[in-house]
């Protein structure tokens, strides 16, 4: 019976779980050549910048630790072209930008441009976007403070007509310049607030209606501060498709969930990876006292 | 001229009564039932060799066939009943019920000498898996839990999802898109303890069928599958029953009569997961785990025309914890889920041709989160709930003028409510209440006709349509579903069959595991989320060979899907550490709609019957899916895609105390989708025209990219059993996963430094190596 009950304990105790086990597979993986990274977005009256890096196969590359899993490429012929012929962006290699200024380089309203690159390595990859015809034009815009738990939220909203028959994207955004009185200091703080939220719009199901969005900053100063003064910067951004997919493939990324639906990040680069894409901005500037 | 046709006329009025004579025809009728227990017994054959007709019981028991008068030899066979050979002299309508005495082993001797009667090659329907519900008993199984639905998934075309699950994938289709019925009520999630065990008590169970494709036009609301259980009535002779006791659970089943017109069976099981471990938990601190499940049933027979059934299934999985301060505080939470079902039936003979039987069916299924944290004064109470809830009225007529036609037609009304989420918050110390609740009431329809004929001799047919109505948002959608299955007889024992049905699914899934998790949520079509809709054709060969007691079957199957509802990408059913902001949930939004593809070819050998039992099944087959939204449109493989599948079951019993059972899986790779590399997750900044960092995500190409390592397991189980004075004792030991195999429960990356580096790796997550099993039963 002894003998009995001893089988028994250690079948028991075999199936509770104990030999849950995670090992590392080392076989069948997938695998690619590197491939470029191309960020860039365009718009009228504003710098042509290219960031430019290079993937790294994930599973069979050891790096130092905390590198990034890819690297940057500061040595590749980056160039633009609008149809009337290739211009050449130089790089920048203390900010590692690749930049042309408005004053040597214009982008237009409307306009379509092929950004091509042809890294040492040998490496090509080359997208297209069009600018924009028209900005969105806000009729409205409004920014209230909401009280949260501990902290004030802000909500930005803005009203605009939506231009017909064609798909618009948009996206709202902000710069916020806070002067507050630190309760626990004592003196006045200035503090600058990005607006971090990615919500990008379409026109889906409105086109041509009056349009109403906002989105909601969460507050990073507690309900204790007392706000002196407040200046904003609202922005209304007219995008492109290319820039609105790349924003919601980021935003919906899910990380780290073995159960979530794969997502994947959206790209306009044929040959590699990343984003080109251009948009009109129409700006609000406003002051609270 | 006139004299001529006067005397034709006459000569043909003479003998015209004479013909009819000749061919006047004769029902008989009556109830198959299992002797001793009076068991009604569906599926049984009778049949009429020199005429080569034949009928069928039906779900309750029931045969008719009306014949041209005569003296007739027949048969009344059934798979593990000793068969019954008869001269009947039908002259007039006849009333016979037949008594089948059970020809398993017994433990005074082998007695093997039923006849395996029933042929595939003779039925019209194809597709169509049987397992005897005592083979369910013997198979070898996880922790020694005896489970219907896992020891489906051994057979051809059907797949579980992952390790330990008993999710069913049914020919490509979704763990939601299976009707899996249990008298006449639909239950909504099949699974104990997140999908490792199924809700079902195979000791409660007297039927099991699973449909594959070729449905009759009686079932609909799925598109995959139909699994129909039936509960045992209870015995009429005397009261017995049986008690296990295993590792992870004790069961008990009790059946007997209660006078001589009724009887009653009812059957219950509890885990003790939670009973091991308090002993463990600290004194201020209670919790746990359980599950239980009850199955009771009641029939009272009226008279010869009208019966009554009343059943009910409740069960129920709950996590909890609860801890107790000194200072008063205290903290309780939990996690729990069930389905519960009722059917009242009501059978009535109209006649010895017309059979009628009636359902009243109440189910449903909930899943709720609570927790309630008192602290300082202050209440934190929070209460989540998703639920459905279904009330039906159901009526089914069977109807068999004569030997070349079973005509079957019915109706059915289900009015569901869907609670996707109730969601309650109150925060004494923000002052904060919220209470939200999305409820959507519906009605799904539906009338149905199927006749059963055999337009030539060789040809059997099984036509039929099902009209289906479904109410949404204000609005209705109509959908007609045309069903037809054909068999013809090449040669004795081999018949080519094909069929063709279309499908429709008003009830969706939401799912992002696919493993039955409590928190897939069922939701209704709406004007935004359509109907679930497919087509399915079948072309197959089925041979028998009688001298072995083998049925073989060779099926190809090729199905279409549209609208199957997916996440998109990204997308939770919901962040479940931001309930606070669940309230702006809304399923539509979460939601896209695609098209699906599956196709395949299977093989089957099965043996029912016999000192050895079991089967071979083989399945080859592709499974792809299109979203425009997701993968750029592309189609891509279904995380259920397997190329191969295989399954070996094998009983051996050598003599009357010893049943030997092993069974061999194997399963191809699965598709994952794995990230090839990361790239920098810039974002742009409005300020100054950079951007800013956001992350590294991973990006891939295409989904699916990655094929998973096979699966496969090998399982064995030994049963020693032995007669005591009150009855059978039976010890079990099994093994899963005899030689260890680490199969995959789920992949995922990861980050390995070493001495200042640090490289990517892709790790496997495996749940059941080998597991042993003991228990122990007891039938008396």
């Amino acid at each position: 019976m002894k003998a009995l009950l001893s089988l028994a304990l250690l079948l028991l105790l075999s199936s509770c779980g104990l030999y849950t086990l995670d090992n590392e597979v080392k076989k069948d993986l997938v695998d690619e050549e590197s491939r470029l990274v191309i960020i860039s977005f365009i718009s009228p009256d504003s710098s042509v910048e290219v960031q430019l890096f290079q993937t790294l196969p994930l599973f069979n590359t050891t790096r130092a630790s905390g590198e990034p899993p890819y690297v940057h490429v500061a040595t590749a012929e980056v160039t633009i072209d609008d149809g009337s012929g290739q211009t050449v962006i130089p790089y920048f290699g203390d900010e590692q930008i690749y930049r042309l200024r408005p004053d040597e380089y214009s982008i237009n309203p409307g306009a379509s441009y092929l950004l091509s690159v042809t890294a040492n390595s040998g490496l090509q990859a080359t997208a297209k976007c069009t600018v924009p015809s028209e900005a969105a034009i806000a009729t409205n815009a409004t920014y209230r403070f909401t009280s949260g738990e501990f902290s004030r939220d802000i909500e930005l909203r803005f009203e605009w007509q939506d231009i017909s028959d064609v798909i618009n994207y948009y996206r709202i955004s902000s710069q916020t310049e806070i002067i507050f009185q630190n309760p626990f200091g004592g003196s006045q703080d200035t503090t600058r607030l990005r607006q971090f939220a990615i919500e990008v719009f379409t026109d889906f199901d409105r086109d041509g209606e009056r349009v109403v969005e906002g989105v909601d900053i969460p507050g990073i100063f507690s309900n204790q501060f007392e706000i002196e003064q407040l200046k904003v910067n609202a922005f209304l951004l007219t995008t492109d498709e290319h820039y609105y997919k790349y924003h919601q493939s980021i935003q919906n990324f899910v990380f780290d969930d073995p159960f979530a639906e794969p997502t994947r990040v959206y790209t306009n680069v044929e040959g590699g990876y990343g984003i080109f894409g251009s948009y009109l901005v129409h700006n609000r500037e406003f002051e609270l006292e | 001229m006139i004299n001529t046709a006067y005397r034709q006329l006459t000569i043909a009025l003479f003998f015209i009564p004479i013909l009819s004579y000749s061919q006047e025809e004769y029902t008989l009728s009556g109830y198959v039932r299992e002797a001793g227990s009076q068991e009604l017994l569906p599926g049984v054959t009778i049949y009429f060799p020199a005429i080569e007709a034949g009928t069928t019981t039906n779900l309750y028991g029931f045969y008719s066939i009306t014949l041209p008068g005569g003296s007739y030899d027949m048969r009344v066979s059934f798979v593990g009943y000793e068969l019954i050979n008869q001269t009947i002299d039908l002259s007039t309508d006849k009333t016979i019920h037949f008594n089948l005495n059970q020809a398993n082993l017994t433990l005074e001797g082998v007695t093997i000498n039923a006849e395996r009667d029933e042929r595939l090659s003779e039925e019209v329907q194809m597709s169509l898996l049987k397992i005897p519900v005592e083979q369910f008993q013997d198979i070898p199984s996880l922790m020694g839990e005896k489970d219907v639905l896992k020891t489906l998934q051994l057979m051809p075309g059907v797949q579980s999802g992952t390790e330990g699950s008993s999710g069913l994938y049914v020919r490509g289709g979704g763990a939601d898109q299976n009707l899996i019925i249990l008298d006449d009520a639909i239950v909504y999630n099949a699974s104990h303890l997140f999908g490792f065990f199924s809700v079902f008590n195979g000791d409660a169970l007297k039927s099991v069928e699973l449909y594959k494709g070729g449905f009759p036009a009686r079932f609909g609301g799925r598109l995959s599958s139909v699994i129909n259980m039936t509960m045992k009535d209870g015995s009429k002779e005397h009261v017995q029953g049986k008690a296990g006791i295993g590792l992870i659970s004790s069961n008990v089943t009790v059946e007997g009569p209660i006078n001589e017109k009724s009887s009653f069976l009812i059957s219950g099981r509890r885990t003790y997961i939670d009973l091991l471990l308090a002993p463990l938990l600290p004194a201020d601190s209670k919790g746990g785990y359980f599950f239980h499940d009850f199955n009771a049933k009641y029939n009272y027979d009226f008279g010869p025309k009208n019966r009554l059934f009343v059943s009910g299934y409740f069960g129920r999985d709950k996590f909890w914890s609860r801890e107790k301060y000194e200072d008063g505080d205290r903290f309780n939470a939990g996690i729990g889920w069930g389905n519960g079902t009722g059917t009242i039936r009501w059978n009535h003979l109209f006649n010895n041709k017309l059979f009628a039987n009636t359902s009243f069916i109440y189910s449903n299924f909930s899943f709720k989160i609570d927790q309630e944290d008192r602290f300082n004064d202050n209440t934190f109470r929070m209460e989540y709930l998703s639920k459905v809830e279904d009330m039906a009225l159901k009526f089914d007529v069977d109807y068999l003028p004569n030997p070349n036609h079973t005509i079957k037609a019915g109706a059915n009304a289900i009015y569901h409510q869907f609670s996707p989420r109730a969601f309650v918050l109150e925060d004494t110390q923000t002052s904060d209440f919220r209470d939200s609740n999305d409820l959507f009431d519906n009605w799904e329809l539906a009338a149905y006709v199927e006749d059963e004929f055999k337009p030539i001799r060789k040809l059997s047919v099984n036509a039929g349509i099902r009209l289906t109505f479904f109410s949404l948002d204000g609005d209705a959608v109509f959908k007609p579903e045309p069903r037809i299955s054909m068999a013809y007889t090449l040669k004795d024992n081999l018949a080519l069959k094909g069929s063709y049905a279309r499908m429709n699914q008003y009830v969706h899934l939401l799912t992002n595991s696919g493993i039955g998790l409590p928190t897939d949520l069922w939701v209704p079509s709406t004007k935004q989320v359509k109907p679930e809709s497919s087509q399915q054709i079948a072309l197959g060969l089925a041979k028998d060979v009688p001298s072995r007691n083998l049925s073989i079957s060779i099926e190809t199957y090729y199905k279409k899907s549209d609208n199957v509802i997916n996440y998109k990408e990204g997308a939770t059913f919901l962040d479940l550490d931001d309930l606070e902001n669940g309230d702006e949930f809304d399923f539509q939004d979460k939601v896209v709609l695609g098209e699906g593809r599956s196709y395949g070819a299977e093989f089957l050998a099965q043996r029912k019957f016999g000192r050895v039992t079991g089967w071979i099944g083989y399945t080859l087959s592709w499974t792809k899916l299109k979203f425009d939204e997701l993968n750029l449109g592309q189609e891509f493989f279904a995380k259920y895609d397997r190329r191969h599948d295989l399954s070996i079951v094998g009983i051996y019993k050598p003599n009357n105390r010893i049943t030997l059972s092993a069974a061999f899986v194997f399963g191809s790779g699965q598709a994952f989708t794995l990230p090839v590399a990361r790239i920098p997750g810039y974002i742009h900044s409005i300020y100054d025209s950079r951007s800013f960092f956001f992350n590294d995500p991973g990006v891939y190409r295409e989904r699916g990219n990655f094929r998973g390592e096979s699966y496969h397991r090998f399982d064995i189980s030994i049963q020693f059993h032995k007669k005591k004075p009150k009855g059978i004792r039976t010890w079990e030991l099994g093994v899963y996963n005899l030689y260890g195999r680490k199969n995959p429960f789920f992949y995922y990356t990861d980050s390995q430094y070493n001495d200042g580096t640090v490289r990517e790796v892709l790790r496997r997550q495996t749940i059941f190596p080998l597991l042993l099993s003991i228990s122990y039963k007891f039938e008396f």
